[in-house]
């Protein structure tokens, strides 16, 4: 069943687009019923957009139209923290430059890294615990390649968020990977 | 001159091309000549490839089973 491939394939960044608006509790649960407006409207799709956008675009205006039911107030803050020790006041000196730099990583090729399960292990782990929103648009944008136009449209925020919540989710996979890669432990 | 802690918080913007030309090429004459910027950049660019080639562990299907079954139902 066609629908059904549809399904396999794109439902877990359904989700993941709905927990970044309306949270862990409701994700699946819009999801699933954004799945059902894709099925009623499957057949007036266009294709004006690609489909992924179009998923993408409904998930996030039922999650919206979710939230005001709710009357919840979004938390696209959650992740004000800085961002972490990894890149904090101690790792640079007063003029700015680095007082403890990068450390060399022994294996310095995508491929060759991806051939340790541990580390792939600490990645996806590390991935998981991310915050809603900063895991979304990570994963919109270097997993699905979504244009940042398009993470501004489908998570209702700004350019500028997307770009510091893009930078924060990469540099904590960077710092596990510089952890595993120093002690070979996440 | 960008100074180091720059290079660090632009980098992302850098690697998307979200930088003016001036701002682009500040960057790339600091990375010329600072080799641990150079690394950041690069461990930075390495992670988002390793996290590319995750697709698969990232795009799981546990639920689709409980959407297919609900579908069926309404």
């Amino acid at each position: 069943m066609a629908f059904q491939k549809l399904v396999e394939k794109h439902h877990k960044q359904m989700v993941v687009v709905a927990r970044a608006i309306i949270g862990e509790s409701l994700a699946e649960e819009v999801a699933q019923e954004a799945w059902v407006s894709v099925y009623r409207a499957l057949p007036k799709f266009e294709g004006r957009s690609s489909i992924k956008t179009w998923l993408f675009t409904i998930v996030s205006n039922e999650a919206k139209t979710r939230l005001r039911k709710e009357s919840r107030l979004v938390r696209m803050n959650e992740n004000e923290e800085t961002l972490t020790g990894y890149l904090g006041e101690e790792r640079f000196n007063k003029n700015g430059s680095w007082s403890s730099p990068p450390p060399l990583w022994e294996v310095e090729s995508p491929d060759t890294m991806l051939e340790n399960d541990q580390l792939r292990e600490c990645i996806e782990k590390t991935l998981a615990i991310l915050p809603d929103v900063q895991k979304s648009v990570f994963l919109l944008r270097d997993i699905e390649q979504q244009s940042l136009e398009e993470i501004c449209n489908i998570l209702d925020i700004t350019h500028s968020n997307v770009r510091v919540l893009l930078h924060r989710a990469r540099v904590k996979l960077m710092q596990i990977i510089d952890k595993y890669q120093e002690t070979g432990q996440c | 001159m960008l100074k180091c802690k720059e290079i660090s918080q632009m980098s992302s913007d850098y690697l998307d091309k979200n930088l003016n030309w001036k701002e682009a090429f500040s960057l790339r004459i600091h990375i010329a000549m600072c080799k641990h910027c150079h690394r950041f950049v690069q461990h930075l660019r390495l992670t988002i490839e390793c996290a590319k080639g995750m697709k698969e562990e990232l795009t799981s299907t546990d639920s689709v089973d409980h959407v297919i079954n609900n579908m069926t139902k309404k």
